[in-house]
Formats: C-alpha cells, structure tokens, sequence
C-alpha cells in the first residue's frame, strides 16, 4: 500500500561527559485500514478508543500532545496503562493485534494528534 | 539540568496518491509535570535467544514518574521479531529493524517491561530516560 519512513533523533549536550547524538531510521510497508493525521479532544470522561482492538494487524501509531499543561493516559483496550504522554510531547511505537489503544485525559481535557498505519 | 531532545520525522511518498506525508515533532524530554530534564539514563545492547522472555527494566522508583523507552529490534532477518509488553501484557511488536520511542508509564512495581524473540536469536538496543531509580538494597 505504501512505504512510512520514520526517523528517530535524540540529542543532548548536558547530561553527560559525552554528547549524545543519535539517530536510527526505518522503511516500513504499510495496508490498510490507515488513520492520516487527525487531532481529537480527548476528555477525562472516559477512555476514548483511538485505535480498533476488532481490526486486526498490527499498527504503527503516532501521537503528540498538543496541551500546554495536563498529560494523557494510553492504554490497551483492556484498560491497561503503559504510557502516559506530557504536554507537547509525542511517541512512535507500534500497537500488537488485538490490543487496540485507547486515550484518556486525566487533569482536563486535551487535544491529542495522532495517526495510524498498518503493517502490510 | 539535562535537556534532551527527541525529534521524529515520518515520511512517505506513495501512501496516498498525490498526498506526500511529511510529519515532523519534536520535544524535550520532561521530568513529571512541566519540569525540563531527565537526569537518568541507561542505555546498552542486549541479545535474546528466541522464546527467551528478557525483563529490560525493573519499575523501580515512584509511581507515574515521566519514563522514556527506546528500543531497537536489530535482526537483519524478516522473521525475527520482538514481543514487547508491560505488567505480563503485550502491548506490541517490533520486526526486524523496527524501533519505538514512548512514554513508559511505571504505574506501579509490577509495571516492568519485558521483550521476547521470536523467530530466532536478536540483538537489540535499548535507551531508557528516568525521572527516578532506586535500587534495591542489597541482601548483605
């Protein structure tokens, strides 16, 4: 279907005696079902399905906070936590078959971005 | 105060026709709340015989603390793949030369991740950025 190409960089110049730069990139073959980039309101309410555990496959999953100030829960399906993404912050992983991803605000409610494509 | 930046870019040209994907995003790793810096790291490589469960971190330290992972499946081999998963549950799969970068949520002692080859023998590499660790007291 098609070909992501994601590319991880950290740098830091202060922790350490020595510098970290680092950088590792991929070339993934991807089908469908797809998720282009979509922002969402993700509420304290209750946990919001982003990503279906009925579909199966695997998904590579992207999101980014985009609140200033309170964090976001993502889980499985089964509702549970593994991650818990900061204001502005972003991760990259992908999500196994079956487990499905699920969000939900714990302060207030943010604006989550997000996206998702499936291993071909 | 430690500052380290994480940037990802996903590109794609032929995912939907006449729509190029360039995503970008970038942010500094922060402790718990809106503080900068994550002082604690451990990085290293590791190699696991298929079928062998590998616990890659203990949640040691305080519950819900600001925790980055990255982790690097390494095989060269397409059938080579890594289970990974949080508290005994799978949450997802890494094939070869496949990595992640997320947010480790330790939300309590039994939150440890563990990986799991498959396939065959797999080396991968690993970086974990912590807000707090304490180690166990020694037996003697």
């Amino acid at each position: 279907m098609g070909t992501l190409i994601p590319t991880l960089t950290l740098t830091d110049t202060s922790t350490f005696s020595d510098e970290i730069s680092f950088s590792v990139t991929d070339s993934l073959t991807t089908g469908t079902p797809s998720q282009g980039l979509t922002k969402v309101t993700i509420t304290t309410a209750d946990n919001q399905e982003l990503v279906d555990n009925g579909v199966s496959g695997v998904f590579y999953f992207f999101a980014k906070n985009h609140d200033d100030t309170n964090f976001v829960i993502l889980q499985t399906t089964a509702s549970e936590q593994y991650a818990r993404l900061s204001p502005g912050e972003w991760c990259f992983f992908p999500v196994n078959d079956g487990n499905g991803l699920e969000a939900r605000a714990d302060t207030a409610s943010i604006e989550l971005e997000y996206a998702y494509w499936k291993k071909g | 105060m430690a500052t380290t930046t994480a940037t990802v870019n996903i590109t794609s040209s032929d995912l939907i026709n006449g729509m190029p994907l360039s995503l970008s995003a970038s942010s500094t790793l922060m402790q718990t709340g809106l503080t900068t810096g994550l002082e604690l790291m451990e990085m290293g490589n590791h190699e696991i015989a298929t079928g062998t469960e590998f616990s890659l971190a203990e949640a040691l330290g305080t519950a819900n603390d600001a925790n980055w992972v990255y982790i690097c499946n390494k095989a060269t081999d397409d059938t080579f793949y890594m289970d990974w998963g949080i508290n005994e549950t799978m949450i997802g799969r890494l094939q070869a030369g496949d990595w992640m970068f997320f947010p480790w949520n330790m939300s309590d002692a039994a939150a440890e991740i563990e990986v799991e080859a498959q396939g065959g023998t797999i080396q991968f590499e690993y970086a974990i950025f912590k807000s707090n660790w304490t180690l166990p007291t020694a037996s003697s």
